[in-house]
């Protein structure tokens, strides 16, 4: 009896649920409007626009006549609107209202890509179809020095490797394919490439970056054929936004010493601009390892930008120029500096000039709302003179990059498509000791990318390009990249396509200069050909109010032609061929975010990459990949952001070597490389206008015993500076400060 | 005398104002409602809060709009919390905005639509 008026109470209290959980969903308040856009000074209603809620993540769709109507559930509340070819517009709303106008004409852009600014760290995205993470500018400060190359420091996806021992340039490494593989772009413009492949990062000063978009796997085919382990998309400030006055200092233990220095200006409603200088120089020589070579070149490295951007009713247009030099020496100590014929000290020297010219202009359509063009345009000139010992490289490239690109929908925002075409002039001149080779490519192409949005929920985006290469005949390369959202807080996403990539045998891989391998170079050249196809599951969740998540991805790249760099044939060659012989990567990434406070956010990563192609006619794990790395970064920040704690520490597995077996016994160096942590970290204190950081990198003091095979002989034939695996040069310490004046906002 | 008389009434208020304050805990947290709307007002909120003498931490929640201040007792009240952030153009509880301040904000801030940072 007791039992039965428990169980009806249950049930009563069941049903009274459920009705109080009907009546919440029916207090929704209805909210209503148009979405306009000015045309000619007269308001244009906008159709097929989707506007979202910011409380109740509910989606309503303009008509034809630009009117919507969407239920919230609380107020005040925020709408966004996102609309093809508009920035996307929040709107606050305060009262119910049935006659709110939304006008989205002021957030016109160029790209279409928003960049989410202001003090985000390290973000995935939920919405976008392709597997894109973005490095914010809290994520970049939290290590200090120095350009592009540290910039990753803090992320997963892109691990950094010093090349050699001698040059101190880095070089990015995604899937665990090498950086040649990973396209670089700065603003939608070929940023490392050509002959810039291997000191290029360099090139791009830190703090001139806005933030990073990094897309794992094959990219969009509107930024061209290449990209097969990935893409990497670099925002730099905007003269509109950015601080009007910003000063950065840097200096740590090894008498490095730099200095940034920017400025953006708006001068009216369309027209802003904005200049970059960066100096930078190494001072003394210094050998941490005590191996009689200097462990980072000495000398200068100086870059500037001036660039403007114009933003008018139906154009915009942005363009300006870039250049970098550089004068660096490396190898023995004192050398340049006492000249005895008797006894030859052995020298490296670096000289880099690099002048490049970009504009890049949109317009959008007055009679379709949702059609724009874009045009980008690049013109570069690059120069190199480089010296290895008794080897010199040098070489000049030209450049002109253009890419035209049309947008619009198919009936409504639910299909859109980008169409265009795109061309390439590369221009090369270069001389190997007594070898001179001189190639010019021409490359037009033209692509096709259409896009298909169910309500953000669903998206496939499925593009075609087809280029032909005036040396190597057609490149054709379809991509199909799908979104799908499980639920609100997870997210999967499948990738697939086709990459090429033209290889430059010397610039490509310019560090394997310092040693006294020969060079065995097959002169017939074809352009190297992949397929990668990867999946990711994203999944967010939240602890007290904050967000967390876990991102697990796997990536496959198969090599249907690739032209293989093997130093496993001999210890004193290098062999560089074409091969359709097996190779491949497969590379598992699992990330943890954990944001247990407010205060407080810890980032792990494990990664695994079995990356094998046949060296040395065996198929084998590539050298210099580990199997295993794991990433782990802790942040504290106080509740008045005034302090900021940071740590990062990096777990290498063990690499393969290249055999050493044929040397000497005292040229000799083991299979394997040890495993090791590498642990940086850093604290920042921030007034009002100025902030100083002191930080430490390679605090454990992590060295790579005898990293210069033959270091005593130089220039005897075992010598071999490029069997890099490790830190070379111990703990640094620096510290520096960031001062920024901000524009005012209207 | 009669400064004598004053300087020693002023000790007197000093030293029992002091007692009395001690019995009052150094630090206290007050929350409030304020009428920001998107990121850049949170930014112009905590960073002028967190830069004023005898603020620990401010830190405004988007989602409520709700201010949290945590501040050292001796040095400032909450209606001068208050007051600091109506006079950045915001209503702060019940002070109202400062309609000066309020003109001179970003369109965005002003409910007048286009946030770039939502």
């Amino acid at each position: 009896m007791h039992k039965k008026i428990i169980k009806n109470v249950l049930f009563l209290m069941l049903i009274l649920k459920t009705f109080s959980g009907f009546s919440q969903e029916r207090d929704e308040i209805e909210l209503s409007g148009t979405i306009v856009t000015t045309i000619d000074n007269k308001d244009e209603p906008v159709p097929w626009v989707k506007i979202k809620s910011g409380s109740a993540e509910h989606v309503a769709i303009s008509d034809e006549n630009g009117k919507f109507n969407i239920h919230v559930h609380k107020l005040p509340d925020t709408l966004f609107v996102k609309a093809v070819g508009f920035e996307l517009v929040a709107f606050a709303v305060s009262e119910p209202s049935s006659d709110i106008t939304i006008n989205l004409t002021s957030g016109l852009m160029l790209t279409g890509v928003t960049v989410v600014g202001g003090n985000i760290g390290h973000h995935i995205d939920l919405k976008d179809p392709f597997n894109m993470e973005k490095i914010g500018q809290g994520e970049l400060r939290k290590a200090a020095c120095c350009n592009l190359s540290e910039s990753f420091e803090t992320n997963a996806s892109v691990d950094v490797n010093l090349t050699d021992a001698v040059s101190g340039a880095k070089k990015i490494q995604m899937l665990g394919l090498d950086g040649v593989y990973t396209q670089l772009q700065w603003e939608n413009i070929p940023l490392v490439r050509g002959l810039s492949t291997s000191f290029g990062l360099s090139f791009t000063p830190g703090t001139w970056v806005e933030s990073i978009q990094i897309t794992k796997g094959t990219g969009s085919v509107v930024s061209g054929y290449e990209s097969i382990a990935g893409l990497i998309n670099i925002e730099m400030k905007k003269p509109s936004e950015s601080e009007r006055l910003y000063v950065n200092l840097y200096g740590n233990k090894f008498t490095r010493g730099e200095i940034n220095v920017h400025g953006a200006q708006k001068i009216n409603d369309k027209w802003s601009t904005m200049t970059f200088l960066h100096a930078s120089n190494q001072f003394n020589e210094t050998d941490v390892n005590k191996d009689g070579f200097k462990d980072m070149p000495v000398g200068f490295l100086g870059a500037g930008m001036h660039r403007w951007d114009f933003r008018g009713k139906n154009m915009e247009s942005r363009f300006g120029i870039k250049g970098t030099m550089s004068d660096k020496v490396g190898g023995q100590i004192g050398y340049q500096k006492s000249d005895d014929p008797a006894n030859p000290i052995w020298g490296a020297s670096f000289k880099t000039q690099h002048l490049e010219a970009f504009g890049k202009v949109g317009f959008f359509s007055k009679n379709r709302k949702f059609a724009s063009v874009g045009f980008v345009n690049q013109l570069k000139y690059h120069n190199m003179d480089n010296v290895y010992g008794n080897t010199t490289y040098s070489g000049t490239q030209k450049k002109w990059y253009s890419n035209m690109i049309y947008n619009d929908i198919i009936g409504n925002t639910n299909h859109s498509y980008k169409t265009g075409v795109s061309f390439i002039l590369d221009d090369y001149n270069q001389t190997y000791n007594d070898s001179n080779f001189v190639k010019t490519e021409v490359v037009p192409g033209a692509f096709f990318e259409y896009t298909y949005n169910r309500l953000d929920n669903f998206i496939l985006v499925a593009g075609v390009r087809g280029d032909y290469h005036n040396l190597y005949g057609p490149l054709f390369a379809p991509r199909v990249h799908a979104k799908w959202n499980v639920n609100k807080k997870s997210a999967l996403r499948l990738s697939v396509g086709r990459g090429y990539r033209v290889p430059n045998p010397y610039a490509d891989f310019s560090s394997l200069m310092a040693s006294n391998r020969t060079w065995i170079v097959d002169p017939n050249i074809k352009p190297e050909d992949g397929i990668s196809s990867g999946v990711t599951f994203t999944q967010k969740f939240l602890i007290k109010d904050e967000v967390s998540s876990i991102s697990v991805d796997y990536f496959y790249t198969h090599f249907l032609n690739q032209f293989i760099t093997d130093m496993d044939v001999h210890p004193n060659e290098v062999h560089m061929y074409n091969t359709n012989a097996t190779s491949y990567s497969h590379s598992v990434q699992v990330e943890l975010a954990l944001k247990p406070w407010k205060v407080f956010e810890f980032r792990t990563a494990f990664k695994y990459y079995d990356v094998k192609a046949e060296f040395g006619g065996e198929l084998q794990q590539k050298a210099f990949v580990p199997k295993y790395r794991v990433l782990l970064n802790a942040g504290y920040k106080t509740r008045n952001k005034k302090w900021e704690f940071d740590m990062t520490a990096n777990w290498v597995g063990k690499k393969r070597l290249p055999s050493t077996a044929a040397n000497p016994v005292e040229y000799q160096r083991g299979d394997e490389s040890v495993d090791y942590w590498v642990l940086h970290s850093q604290i920042t204190y921030k007034l009002k206008l100025v902030s100083f950081y002191l930080g430490g990198e390679n605090l454990l003091n992590v060295i790579q015993k005898d990293a210069i095979i033959g270091a005593d002989d130089p220039f005897g034939s075992y010598f071999d500076a490029t069997q890099i695996w490790a830190p070379i040069n111990g703990i640094n310490i620096y510290a520096g400060l960031h001062f920024d004046i901000k524009q005012k906002k209207k | 005398m009669n400064k004598v008389y004053v300087i020693f009434a002023l000790m007197v208020l000093f030293v029992g104002a002091k007692s009395f304050a001690q019995s009052e805990p150094k630090t206290k947290t007050v929350k409030f409602k304020t009428s920001a709307v998107c990121g850049e007002c949170k930014e112009r909120i905590e960073e002028k809060l967190n830069y004023t003498k005898g603020v620990v931490f401010a830190e405004l929640d988007l989602d409520n709009k709700v201010v949290e201040v945590k501040y050292k007792t001796k040095v400032l009240k909450p209606e001068e919390v208050k007051y600091i952030v109506s006079m950045l153009g915001y209503d702060a509880g019940e002070t109202p905005r400062n309609e000066k301040a309020f003109n001179a904000l970003p369109k965005c801030c002003r409910s007048e639509g286009f946030c770039k940072r939502p």
